[in-house]
């Protein structure tokens, strides 16, 4: 391992230093030479850079690989690492890009290859039963490595499972989140979705959970990071279109630096007390000790985003942000518990669960008089 | 906190031809039936429960044209608001010139009812084996 990783340092090495020489030759380019020489100087140049550009990503490629098959191995740590340098790899070449516009650095918004961790489809869900109009965003996050949460998350994995017989490459976290005015210890799951069958298909999983927890909502939703050239809305409307769940929603992550996750928390719980209203979002932990608070923006009522940013940002200032689209998928009802219960059953029932089994799970968390109300609903 | 939309507006849950037409209004009647709540957005907990595929769980899959061109205009204030204090998001979620194309074509309930019904045919071609 240790001269393989080797191997792809000095690959690193020197594809980049390829690159640099090709972006040093582009910049100098005679630019009063002959004009009809000076397009086919900028077009074997141009396509230098293209070819140097896809040699770097090459070498994250293969950090990638490597992690999934760490991955498949049970070392998760090790995985995460190697995805963490993928990332900065691309994220260098972004920063090239950025400096270099117009010039082929970096494959295209739909490609896999950008954003590696985030290309997935996430499902958020709690452990707290029921809804709670409290908002006290610094105790849930002292709560958010309960049982209760890595129960949940086993238990989603273990439904998930039968939808996708190939292991599941899944990163877990946990923190606070935010629903209908109130804060609860919450889990943000992601899955790495290749052939985006969680995504067709997990829902009843993600339903399975919310009934044996008393769950009103589960939002399951794929993500896409955005290109910033308007392409990845383009893309994620087609997907959406086929998955018929029009229109993508916005998705905006904004993180804090290490160290300030208790005053970023702080100042949270001071914004709300001061009588603001607490938008729905999910606040996790971000690699290197971050903090990343994430938001699935649906429509106008989340206005309260930007002012809770803002006063934040008087506090503790953001280290980065990212943004993104999100095709969801949910199971429950938002209005009541047997609504809720209802539709989860119901969704339970489409993914092939017998009714047994969904009694069994109802039981957990409804009384018996509601599993009866519940099962009134369904007839 | 527990919230009621009357059973004869929940059996159109994405009946987007019905929403289409009452929606806007039902929806305003149960924002102002619920105004002493204290969730954070009622119209969203409406859309969420009326506009979502029950079938696929879809969130907006049923939603109707006013709502969808709501959404558009929430987004294109989203941007401008976030960029206002986050300088960086100014070119955050930008739409693509195709946009303009509208890749979603019309749907059943897009079709004049009373019109003909569309037809579906089948051409084989080629030699048979």
């Amino acid at each position: 391992m240790a001269r393989w990783l080797e191997a792809r340092a000095a690959a690193l090495e020197t594809t980049s230093a390829v690159l640099g020489k090709a972006l040093a030759d582009h910049r100098a380019l005679p630019i009063d030479a002959d004009p009809e020489v000076l397009r086919v100087l900028t077009v074997v140049r141009r396509y230098r850079v293209a070819v140097a550009g896809d040699a770097v990503l090459e070498v994250a490629d293969e950090l990638e690989e490597i992690a999934r098959s760490l991955f498949a191995d049970g070392d998760h740590a090790t995985a995460r690492a190697l995805c963490l340098v993928a990332d900065r790899i691309d994220e260098g070449l972004e920063r090239l890009a950025k400096v270099h516009p117009g010039l082929t650095l970096l494959p295209s918004p739909k490609d896999p290859r950008v954003d590696r961790w985030q290309r997935v489809t996430a499902i958020n869900a709690s452990d707290s039963q029921s809804v709670s109009p409290r908002v006290d965003v610094e105790a849930d996050w002292a709560l958010r490595n309960r049982p209760g949460l890595h129960e949940l998350d086993a238990h989603l994995d273990e439904g998930l499972a039968r939808v996708q017989p190939a292991p599941l490459e899944v990163r877990h976290r946990h923190g606070a989140g935010g629903y209908e005015g109130g804060s609860e210890p919450t889990s943000l799951s992601e899955y790495r979705d290749r052939w985006g069958t969680i995504f067709r298909r997990g829902l009843g999983a993600c339903a399975a959970v919310a009934l044996a927890r008393r769950q009103r909502e589960v939002f399951l939703s794929m993500l896409i990071p955005d290109g910033g050239s308007g392409l990845s809305k383009y893309w994620a409307r087609l997907i959406a279109w086929t998955h018929h769940a029009m229109p993508p929603v916005p998705t905006l992550s904004v993180f804090y630096p290490a160290g300030k996750t208790h005053e970023v928390l702080v100042a949270i719980d001071g914004w709300v007390k001061a009588g603001n209203k607490f938008p729905d979002g999910t606040i996790v932990e971000a690699s290197g000790g971050r903090l990343e608070m994430r938001f699935l923006i649906f429509d106008e009522g989340d206005d309260g985003i930007k002012n809770l940013l803002a006063a934040v940002g008087k506090k503790v200032s953001c280290d980065s942000s990212r943004v993104g689209w999100a095709i969801s998928r949910k199971t429950g009802s938002g209005l009541d518990d047997i609504s809720a219960a209802s539709a989860h059953w119901r969704s339970c029932l489409d993914a092939g669960y017998s009714e047994q089994e969904i009694e069994h799970l109802a039981r957990k968390s409804y009384t018996s008089k509601e599993v009866a109300e519940i099962k009134r609903h369904i007839r | 906190m527990d919230y009621f939309i009357p059973e004869e507006v929940l059996a159109h849950r994405g009946d987007t031809k019905w929403l289409e037409v009452h929606g806007e209004e039902a929806m305003e009647r149960f924002v102002t039936e619920h105004q002493h709540s204290l969730s954070p957005n009622l119209r969203s907990l409406f859309a969420r429960e009326m506009f979502s595929d029950p079938k696929t769980g879809g969130i907006y899959a049923r939603a109707p044209k006013w709502w969808k061109r709501r959404l558009e205009q929430w987004q294109k204030e989203l941007r401008r608001s976030l960029s206002a204090i986050m300088p960086e998001l100014k070119d955050a979620w930008k739409s693509h010139p195709w946009d303009n194309l509208d890749p979603s074509p019309p749907t059943r309930d897009d079709l004049d009812p009373s019109g003909p019904a569309p037809v579906v045919t089948v051409e084989a071609r080629g030699k048979s084996r």
